[in-house]
């Protein structure tokens, strides 16, 4: 992601913003949902930090600042946008289904079975809200237990306990699936 | 509870990169305590290490031409030059393709590609672009006309930067799987270890590994000509859907068989035997998972493989076929141990 953020900066690279787009947009979408439950506001939200980004990439520095940049642009329109329409209005009206997806890489995982996985995708899909936000931001986005906090606007400790709590319930999921025995258990896609 | 909640933290603390050196230590304590603490550990390090989540958004190709409309507004209003050549260009649409060919190729390792430069026909690499896949990695390709290759491991394709300019030439090692953008003024020719194929909107699966003995290139749909890359050969041969063509270089031969769908399984994610040999298995292994495998002298070669797995592990795969065939192995990090099988106390 970061060569493709330099290739727009540098090069008015269409292509690589092309990339970035298919690659950060989810992303930005879940996470908007995630501060304003409602689907189409979060889509608006997202293409437009992108946008904004693209028309003001001449301005753009890349560098260790600007590594949540995008993550940062969003929860600032998130804002705006509650501030100028209030949050009542959305409470309740969408029943969040989030559009994430776990796999495993290549398939090769030593300790894991086909069906292993399966349980832990189940489990991380069935994660209340906020912990799912947690463990992905600090796991995929590789961001600080601090950064987190102030992306979703709670205490680092609260980050803390919902990474623990993240962690605790795959490996729940793990030891329930190993004592019910294999072919007891159902998996739903 | 209480306690147990404590490890938890420290494991998604060290998982994170973000634990205190005072809670590196007390894992370790933890982690050294029992011989269940490790697996534990271990298992929760490889959901961490090997899992991805993936976002996803449905309607992403409606919100990207949005937003590109919205970019090159913007382009306008400001008077910057932004690129108006290719505005509507969105994945290609197969439905429009006048004809689909699948080409599957596999070439012996006698055959030189680099032999034959007086071919007008070669491609001259002005400035080479190279794809390359090690071992265990598939990958897509966009090319500049449109065109999308799926590029099998171990493989590599070569083209220059005037590819979709003047010529659609591009030259292929190892295995790949073409869906040609539809062009007539400009064939699409992919030139593999002595053969050229040539394809006009057509997609094709091309095979040369160098490990492997024959050529093959089986067509799905549309047309595709062979040709001998060198120039006293004018002889060419035209495939008809379904066709399978081979080319043995040991002895020379052509033969023309029927085409099998499971051959082009790969690029779904699917790994195909058909009466596969024992070292053709393994080697198909190693490419396909990036592994070392080194097989005990002792067992029987012999062996022919037939089978099919669907996004299975490495193991699994191993597991099924060491049971007709009979033997042991062992999977230690990147490396495989294929030994004969030992005798149960039990049986």
């Amino acid at each position: 992601m970061k060569r493709l953020v330099e290739q727009i900066v540098q090069n008015d690279d269409q292509e690589a913003f092309r990339s970035l787009f298919y690659e950060l947009a989810p992303k930005l979408i879940n996470y908007a949902r995630y501060l304003i439950k409602n689907k189409q506001v979060a889509e608006e939200i997202a293409c437009d930090v992108l946008v904004k980004f693209w028309n003001n990439r001449k301005k753009f520095k890349p560098g260790p600042g600007s590594k949540n940049y995008f993550y940062i642009a969003t929860k600032n329109a998130a804002s705006n946008f509650l501030r100028d329409h209030g949050k009542m209005e959305f409470v309740g009206l969408e029943n969040f289904t989030p559009e994430v997806e776990m796999f495993f890489e290549n398939g090769e995982t030593k300790l894991l079975d086909e069906e292993l996985k399966q349980v832990i995708k189940k489990a991380v899909y069935e994660l209340p809200e906020k912990c799912r936000m947690v463990f992905q931001m600090v796991k995929e986005e590789c961001m600080t237990y601090a950064e987190v906090a102030q992306l979703m606007d709670i205490s680092t400790k609260t980050v803390e306990n919902q990474l623990a709590k993240a962690i605790k319930r795959i490996r729940m999921a793990i030891d329930d699936y190993r004592s019910l025995g294999n072919s007891r258990m159902k998996i739903v896609n | 509870m209480e306690e147990n909640n404590h490890y938890y933290k420290l494991i998604s603390a060290f998982l994170s990169k973000q634990a205190s050196e005072g809670q590196i230590s007390d894992l370790r304590e933890w982690l050294s305590a029992s011989e269940g603490n490790r697996l534990e550990f271990e298992e929760l390090k490889e959901v961490w290490q090997k899992s991805r989540i993936k976002y996803q958004a449905e309607n992403i190709d409606s919100l990207y031409s949005k937003v590109e409309k919205e970019m090159l507004g913007a382009g306008k209003g400001q008077g910057k030059t932004v690129e108006h050549s290719r505005p509507k260009r969105r994945y290609i649409h197969i439905t429009k393709w006048a004809a689909a060919a699948v080409i599957i190729i596999g070439i012996l390792s006698v055959f030189q590609f680099y032999d034959q430069k007086a071919n007008q026909e070669h491609l001259t690499l002005e400035q080479e672009i190279i794809r390359e896949n090690p071992a265990g990695r598939k990958t897509t390709v966009r090319l500049s006309d449109g065109t999308i290759v799926w590029l099998n491991s171990e493989s590599k394709l070569y083209y220059n930067t005037m590819f979709g300019k003047k010529d659609r030439h591009v030259q292929l090692e190892g295995e790949a799987f073409f869906e040609v953008a539809k062009n007539e003024k400009l064939p699409f020719k992919v030139f593999s270890r002595g053969q050229v194929i040539e394809a006009l909107g057509t997609a094709f699966n091309v095979r040369g590994f160098s490990y492997e003995s024959q050529l093959k290139v089986a067509l799905v749909e549309g047309t595709v000509k062979i040709q001998e890359e060198k120039e006293t050969s004018q002889r060419s041969i035209i495939l008809e859907p379904g066709d399978e063509f081979e080319k043995h270089f040991v002895s020379g031969k052509i033969s023309l068989g029927k085409l099998n769908q499971g051959e082009l399984s790969w690029k779904d994610g699917n790994i195909y035997f058909k009466s596969a040999s024992m070292p053709e298995v393994f080697r198909t292994l190693e490419r396909w998972y990036g592994v070392e495998i080194s097989i005990d002298d002792s067992i029987d070669q012999s062996w022919n493989y037939t089978g099919e797995f669907s996004k299975e592990t490495l193991e699994n795969v191993l597991r099924s076929i060491s049971y007709s065939k009979k033997f042991d192995f062992e999977i230690v990090e990147k490396k495989v141990i294929v030994k004969p099988k030992k005798k149960k106390l039990y049986d």
